[in-house]
Formats: structure tokens, C-alpha cells, sequence
């Protein structure tokens, strides 16, 4: 595998697939306009390889105030729609500010999509704080860090949750830093599932 | 219709078996994929996903 790994950035190229374009076109969207963001679900391993498909796509984005929100909610309209609701207020404030997701397919689609919840807590906010770049061919976009991905997978403990943890970590181990990782399994008290399953 | 009998606790050894099973098959993948130049691996996983 050809990558460049470093503290700040991910750098690589790949044969894109439907899902990698879906992403990199909706994430231009908010690297346009700023927004601070982090994709967090199964996307991260199968964007490094993992051999399978997903009908949605986990995001994280800052809280902001309506008005950014609408010019969010108008760019993403030119190519993208919401498939929970067409108002862009409704999505505001009976979803996202209740801690609600909505979620955008590309135009007269249903799936893939992109779900997308405003940070709620502090593990979300440390995730888009701590988010990793990545240049997949030239385009940007922001991971979820790997330590942290590993613990959460892991966390959330599905025999699928766990395959992709156990990739990630078989992948990238010689280049993770492990004390942030066994930090997280202490923290999220799975360090019995990392020791049964991926050591 | 008669319904096998079904030993609960030897189907979750083998669903346990399985998974085991499984995980090793990723981390071989994981290795392989690790040799392997992208355009050979991600041709492999556009096939798969499209």
C-alpha cells in the first residue's frame, strides 16, 4: 500500500468507487464553506480498503447558527437532497438541535447517504478537534482519528464493528500511536474486546 | 412439521468459531493489502462495491 502517514495528514490515491465519489463530493461541499466536520462510521475502513459497502455514512458537524446552517442547506441543494425533510428550518430545529440526524442522498436518490448530526458531547467534539486530513487523489476530507475509530468500533461491539476495527488496526498498527489508543480502550472500558480480538 | 433439536450452546461456540474464523481472513487481507500496490487493491474493492 502506497500512503503517506503522518501526524497531520493521510495522503494517498486509489481506483474511486461510487462511495468514495459520493463522499468526496459531499465533503467539497463543506470544505467550500468552512465547515468543520468529521466522518466517523465504517466509510474509514472502506476507504482504506476494506472490501464492503454501506448504505450511509456517519458525519459530525460543529454546531453553528441557522443562518450558516442555510447556506449549508442551499450549496448542498445544487447536487444533494434531504431525504428527511425539505426545510431547511425543520431540519435546523426539530432535527440537528435535537440531536437528531437528517441525511442527504445525491439528487433522486435514496442510498448512499450521508448522515449527518450536529457534535453533541465531548468525545464528538474531541473527534472533529482531533480529526485526521486525508488526500485521497487530491481531494480533502477529515477523518475520524484511528486510535479513536479502533476504541469506538470496538465499542459499539457488532461482529461488523469489530471486523472493521480489526482492520484498521492490522493496517495502520506500526504507525498508530498506542498510548492515545490504549488511553481510549481504558476510557471506553473495552480493553478485554482489544485484547481477545485484535492483539 | 418436526423441528431438529438444537444445542444452543454448541451454535454460539460455532458462531464464536466463526467470527474468530472471520477476523483472520481480515487480518490476512489487511497484510496483503499492505504489499499490494492501491491501483491493484482498489480495482478489487470498486468491483466489490459497484
Amino acid at each position: 500500500m502506497d500512503i503517506t502517514f503522518t501526524n497531520q495528514k493521510i495522503i494517498f490515491e486509489k481506483e474511486l468507487n461510487s462511495l468514495d465519489r459520493f463522499v468526496i463530493d459531499f465533503t467539497a461541499v463543506l470544505n467550500k464553506l468552512n465547515i468543520k466536520y468529521v466522518i466517523v462510521s465504517g466509510y474509514v475502513s472502506i476507504l482504506f480498503g476494506r472490501n464492503r459497502s454501506s448504505e450511509d455514512i456517519d458525519l459530525f458537524i460543529e454546531k453553528m447558527q441557522f443562518t450558516q446552517f442555510t447556506k449549508l442547506w442551499e450549496e448542498l441543494n445544487k447536487g444533494f437532497e434531504c431525504i428527511i425533510t425539505s426545510k431547511a428550518e425543520a431540519a435546523y430545529t426539530d432535527y440537528l438541535t435535537n440531536n437528531l440526524a437528517i441525511r442527504f442522498a445525491r439528487k433522486g436518490k435514496f442510498i448512499p447517504n450521508m448522515e449527518i448530526k450536529f457534535t453533541k458531547n465531548g468525545l464528538d467534539e474531541w473527534a472533529i478537534e482531533n480529526s485526521k486530513e486525508v488526500l485521497i487523489n487530491n481531494h480533502k476530507l477529515f477523518i475520524s482519528s484511528i486510535e479513536l475509530q479502533i476504541a469506538f468500533k470496538l465499542y459499539l461491539g457488532s461482529e461488523k464493528d469489530i471486523e472493521d476495527a480489526k482492520y484498521l488496526y492490522v493496517l495502520f498498527k506500526e504507525k498508530l500511536d498506542n498510548e492515545l489508543l490504549m488511553s481510549f480502550n481504558r476510557k471506553l472500558n473495552i480493553s478485554s474486546v482489544f485484547n481477545r480480538y485484535l492483539k | 412439521m418436526n423441528l431438529p433439536n438444537i444445542d444452543l450452546k454448541e451454535l454460539k461456540k460455532q458462531k464464536e468459531e466463526n467470527f474468530k474464523d472471520r477476523l483472520k481472513f481480515i487480518e490476512m487481507y489487511a497484510e496483503w493489502l499492505k504489499k499490494s500496490p492501491n491501483k491493484k487493491w482498489s480495482s478489487e474493492q470498486e468491483n466489490i462495491i459497484d
